[in-house]
């Protein structure tokens, strides 16, 4: 092997220190010792710093050889023990060596290579089966959840609940309306009974007064009656004997009389209990029972009035919703359409990674052809047909726009 | 009566992708898993109104399928949509002298593929 030559300037570095050296020993001999023994010892002087210079030099130059070559492990076998020109034989025995070697060193990277595709195609396919497997999960999954959406919206559309819960609403509505209406009927009623009781009360109490002044008027005629009768008496007196019976019918008028006076006070304070007992009565009815009738009926009918509204404001939130609901679902739809469609790059994906899978199985065929013992190249494998399928683009290229290409032909 | 697509194709993915599409707008669809069990399944007397295929399939590829589908009677004229990942126009060729009505590269926009059917069967 020819050893790389040191760059120009370091190959003249040694014989340029040595002239130099040289020029300066002499100068200093002649300052030191005169021109003659100056002389003498640039002769001596420059001799030794010559050859001294000159060491220096092969020195350096096999210094920066060693420098630029190639390390002894890196350089080529066939380079790394040149053999000499005068020994054929050994030469030749060498050179076999050196091919075993590069042989057996290329064998090693192939099969290094072989190891790496068919570490490549066992990957590619396990991620093609993998991402098969989940992205038919996702896409049972989108379906399920695809048709539950559906199955909602149907439900929807074909039971018509919102229509349905207003009908039913509106019903009620007006049930409680009707009901609200009855009370206040029933308010009135109840105010004009209660008049009407009033004004047969008044016309009771006046019944009553008339009765009372009559069995005053019959008071009266008892007191007149007493009195004719106390006259009588008298008049029976004078008359002694022949007023004896007068007398007793005289008597008789007054027990009469005084009967008809108490029972007249009787009736009278009889009348007075009755009409006390009547007003009593209707007081209690009017302030109590009816009052309280009439508050619990208000009670009633605000409790309905506010029982109507909170079926307005349950019946406004249930049609919102309802709306929120086939609006929301109406929105999902559509992105799980295109979650559907994009499930498609899984299969773009399959058939790419396959197609790599190709190429890795080309490779480690094309390897395995290569017959290294065999130093007839022309037997080993076309390297350019394996290039067509290596470079080959596949099913589907690699393209710069990801997402759906909509590259469509109508014939 | 209803609209029938058959799509064929040897990943089930696929296949549930584009019967989701087609379900959605409505479409009826049958799937075959290969070209094999689509011949079948027509020679059963299926008629679909629009058929899409799948290029790359095992044993019978898209074309084949194509060329065997036209054979069969009452079925040389529907429309015939290969839905494949591949683009190479000389396979484009050899698909529409198969007797292929279109060609679409997956993936394909739901979209512009119910357009399509629709383009090709009035009423879908």
């Amino acid at each position: 092997m020819a050893r790389v030559p040191p760059p120009r300037a370091i190959r003249w570095i040694g014989p340029l220190c040595a002239v130099l050296t040289a020029l300066a020993l002499a100068a200093v001999g002649a300052v030191a010792f005169g021109p003659e023994p100056g002389v003498a010892a640039i002769a001596g002087l420059g001799f030794a710093a010559t050859w001294g210079a000159a060491w220096a030099s092969v020195t350096l130059n096999r210094r920066a050889m060693d420098l630029e070559a190639p390390a002894p492990q890196e350089r080529a076998p066939a380079e790394a023990a040149p053999l000499p020109a005068d020994r054929p034989e050994e030469s030749g025995a060498q050179d076999a060596t050196g091919r075993a070697e590069i042989q057996a060193a290329l064998a090693d990277h192939f099969a290094v290579y072989d190891r790496l595709f068919e570490r490549a195609a066992n990957d590619t396919a396990s991620v093609t089966t993998e991402t098969e497997a989940a992205a038919y999960d996702i896409m049972t999954s989108l379906r399920e959840v695809d048709a539950a959406m559906t199955e909602l919206l149907a439900f929807l559309d074909l039971s018509g609940s919102n229509a349905r819960v207003i009908e039913i609403v509106d019903q009620t509505d007006q049930q409680l309306t009707e009901n609200r209406q009855l009370i206040g009927d029933f308010l009135i009623r109840r105010d004009q009974d209660v008049v009407e009781c009033q004004q047969r009360l008044d016309e009771l109490d006046l019944a009553t007064a008339q009765l009372t002044r009559a069995t005053e008027g019959v008071q009266t005629i008892a007191r007149q009656t007493n009195l004719l009768a106390l006259n009588a008496t008298i008049e029976a007196a004078r008359a002694e004997k022949a007023g004896a019976g007068f007398a007793v019918v005289a008597k008789e008028v007054k027990e009469l009389s005084n009967a008809s006076a108490g029972t007249a006070t009787r009736i009278a304070q009889d009348l007075a209990s009755l009409r006390e007992s009547i007003r009593e009565n209707f007081s209690i009815l009017v302030n109590d029972r009816v009052e309280g009738e009439r508050g619990e009926l208000m009670k009633i009918a605000a409790a309905i009035a506010s029982l109507t509204e909170n079926m307005e404001r349950l019946v406004a939130h249930q049609r919102d919703t309802l709306v929120k609901v086939q609006e929301e679902s109406a929105r999902i739809a559509q992105p799980i359409v295109r979650l559907i469609g994009s499930i498609q790059f899984q299969d773009v994906t399959r058939q790419r990674l396959q197609h790599l899978e190709g190429i890795f199985a080309a490779a480690r065929t094309h390897l395995q052809a290569l017959d290294l013992s065999n130093p007839l190249t022309k037997s080993w494998p076309d390297a350019r047909s394996f290039a067509e399928i290596a470079l080959s683009e596949g099913p589907s290229p690699p393209r710069n726009n990801v997402k759906h290409n909509n590259e469509i032909e109508l014939f | 009566m209803a609209t029938t697509i058959m799509i064929v194709d040897d990943s089930p993915t696929m296949l549930m992708s584009i019967e989701g599409i087609l379900n959605k707008a409505g479409l009826g669809v049958v799937k075959a898993a290969s070209g094999e069990e689509a011949v079948t399944t027509l020679q059963g007397g299926t008629k679909p109104n629009l058929l899409i295929t799948d290029l790359n399939m095992g044993a019978m590829n898209g074309i084949e399928l194509i060329r065997r589908v036209r054979k069969l009677p009452g079925l040389q004229f529907i429309p015939i949509l290969m839905l494949t990942t591949e683009s190479q126009q000389d396979k484009r060729n050899e698909a529409k002298s198969a007797g292929a009505t279109g060609w679409i590269v997956k993936p394909v926009d739901p979209e512009a593929l119910l357009k399509v059917i629709r383009q090709l069967v009035p009423g879908a």
